[in-house]
């Protein structure tokens, strides 16, 4: 394709992007008539906002492959051609790959656990549902409360398996939960039968509808199998909470992302006292209340402040923050916000230069 | 140590160790850059890469986008009907999904403008977005900032309230000698009001520059602190339990 024809093509890309975001902020939410002509039942603009602000994000989330690919590509550069500190290199690839494994096993046990408990809940709307065509438009309830009942069944199976969601074989410190389970289990079981058989009873001769007890039923199986997906939740959660994945995720969280962030975080403070030191001494007018400003904030976070200087110090800080910080802060951003703005409406329409631009394309 | 678990807090020893090696390989860079901080270093991009990566997809892509695509998020009912019907629209993402994936090209030589349609839609979008976010931040900013002078005690009491009226007064001293700072439309004459004002402003704004790294020491020594007391009750007494 010509070069000029891919700028240009570049130019509307970058130009479509912008637009939804732009007429959505001034057009009305609904638009009645354009032009004197009326539109029936008026046209809403941003009625598919969620889906289209979720496609834009897919768009950008589609580049988080190339961060990998360009750590993959410097970081095995560095392995492979055993250069300066590739030991590093291989640390930061094996922490990578190490995470990546264990939390997509992680995920995969989360989904699995959400599908089994997701099913469960789903069971009181089930019945409702059964119920409802029943009523409605006849529809046999019998045989589909028979598969709620199989189903249920073969859940009291899965109480046995050890590799499931709702194995009950735990520790005696979960008794009453494990109690509690089976309970409602049976009860939820013994419900639904009980509905089989009064549609059973009702399916041929369905005329004799409405059957009091049958309502009964339906409300007292409904409740059953709502207490049932209440009990089970409990009982996955703690089964996931003891899963290889979770737990190694818990592990890489716990022993170094959370310690070396902290630590990594934490050595500024040994840096920022220095240049405090730097900063504050007072060799004029504003270093002198950019050092007050700075002791009064710090001395009325810590009890230190209150207790030995100044009684209210922490009304006084908040004082400050108010009324000094915020404004001054406030004078900055509505300067930066507007030249922000003005960049903005620039690189929307393509009068900004780009800074992925390179010397060749600038030609072009 | 026979307990899976130390006594100390309920954290589990051998995390309780590694967090402590972490830990201490990081402050060794006060004494000089060496090869143990370094190693680390490159161990937290690592895994925080990974868990950034993984984050995305589990917390969007997977439950949000694939989930729904392929119809997962339905919930089955035991009679092997669902409690909704597929929606097939969600397929639409194919379209977003096969738009982002241009940004690949960028490792072609030859097809790299490609890449270009696709960073060139993002920087438009932000710029679209841009729009928005500032006017709904900075309108409401703008509306707070008009104060009044004179605040009348509330209740009872009559007159004047001092501190509300006086903090107005240095609220909005402080926001317009702080923009005037930053207006350089004209000239400003030497010892003349706008210079004046624009000079009270920087004092204000070192006050508020004061306050902000006040602010962040305390936020670094709070997580220095967090970390020597996790070093001091958590990882020592590993060694001397």
């Amino acid at each position: 394709m010509n070069s000029n024809y891919r700028q240009a093509l570049i130019k509307a890309f970058t130009f479509i992007g912008g637009l939804y975001f732009f007429l959505e902020f001034i057009l009305p939410k609904k638009i009645n008539s354009i032009a004197g002509i009326s539109i029936p039942g008026g046209f809403e603009f941003g009625l598919y906002h969620d889906e289209i602000s979720r496609s834009i994000q897919i768009v950008g989330t589609m580049a988080l492959g190339l961060g990998v690919i360009n750590i993959i590509q410097v970081h095995g550069a560095n392995i492979l051609k055993s250069k300066k500190g590739w030991g590093n290199s291989l640390a930061l690839l094996l922490g990578f790959f190490i995470v990546v494994i264990v939390q997509s096993i992680d995920l995969g046990n989360s989904e699995q656990r959400l599908d089994i408990q997701q099913e469960i809940r789903g069971f009181s709307s089930f019945v409702a549902i059964v119920h409802e065509q029943y009523v409605d438009s006849s529809t046999p309830a019998a045989p589909r409360i028979a598969a709620l009942n199989a189903r249920l069944d073969s859940l009291r199976s899965h109480t046995q398996s050890g590799d499931s969601y709702l194995n009950l074989s735990l520790p005696e410190s979960h008794t009453e939960l494990t109690n509690a389970v089976n309970e409602a289990l049976d009860n939820a079981r013994s419900q639904a039968q009980e509905l089989e058989n009064n549609y059973a009873s009702l399916e041929p001769d369905t005329a004799s509808f409405p059957a009091p007890q049958l309502e009964a039923s339906v409300e007292s199986s409904i409740q059953a199998l709502k207490k049932l997906a209440e009990l089970t939740q409990e009982l996955s959660m703690l089964h996931y909470e003891n899963t290889f994945g979770r737990k190694g995720s818990s592990f890489f969280f716990g022993a170094f992302f959370d310690p070396l962030g902290a630590a990594m975080f934490s050595l500024l403070a040994f840096y920022i006292a220095n240049a405090a030191y730097r900063s504050f001494r007072v060799k004029s007018l504003e270093a002198s209340v950019m050092m007050l400003a700075a002791l009064i904030v710090m001395l009325g976070q810590i009890p230190f402040g209150p207790l030995y200087i100044y009684e209210d110090m922490p009304q006084l800080r908040v004082w400050l923050l108010k009324n000094v910080n915020a404004p001054a802060f406030r004078a900055i951003y509505f300067g930066a916000a507007i030249a922000g703005l003005a960049m903005a409406v620039r690189m929307w329409l393509s009068l900004e230069k780009s800074p992925l631009a390179t010397e060749k394309t600038e030609e072009q | 140590m026979n307990s899976a678990e130390t006594a100390l807090f309920g954290l589990p020893w051998w995390q309780a160790f590694v967090g402590g090696i972490c830990t201490i390989a990081i402050f060794s860079f006060l004494y000089k850059e060496n090869p143990f901080y370094r190693f680390f270093e490159h161990l937290y991009i690592g895994i925080a890469t990974g868990i950034g990566v993984m984050a995305t997809i589990n917390t969007f892509l997977w439950p949000t986008v694939l989930k729904p695509m392929v119809g997962a998020d339905r919930i089955p009912f035991p009679d092997g009907t669902y409690a909704e019907p597929y929606n097939e629209f969600y397929l639409l993402y194919l379209i977003p999904i096969a738009f982002g994936s241009l940004y690949y090209f960028i490792l072609s030589r030859k097809h790299n403008w490609l890449a270009q349609l696709v960073i060139g839609f993002t920087l438009g979008y932000g710029g679209g977005l841009a729009f928005k976010a500032t006017f709904n931040e900075m309108l409401p900013q703008l509306e707070d900032s008009f104060r009044p002078l004179y605040v009348a005690q509330q209740g009872a009491q009559s007159g004047i309230d001092w501190l509300a009226t006086l903090s107005n007064l240095v609220f909005l001293f402080t926001l317009l000698t702080a923009l005037s700072y930053f207006f350089f439309t004209f000239r400003r004459s030497e010892g003349g009001p706008a210079e004046k004002s624009a000079l009270a402003g920087r004092w204000m704004m070192m006050g508020c520059f004061g306050a902000f790294f006040g602010a962040t020491i305390m936020a670094r020594m709070a997580l220095l602190v967090e970390r020597l007391e996790f070093l001091i009750n958590k990882w020592f007494p590993l060694f001397f339990a």
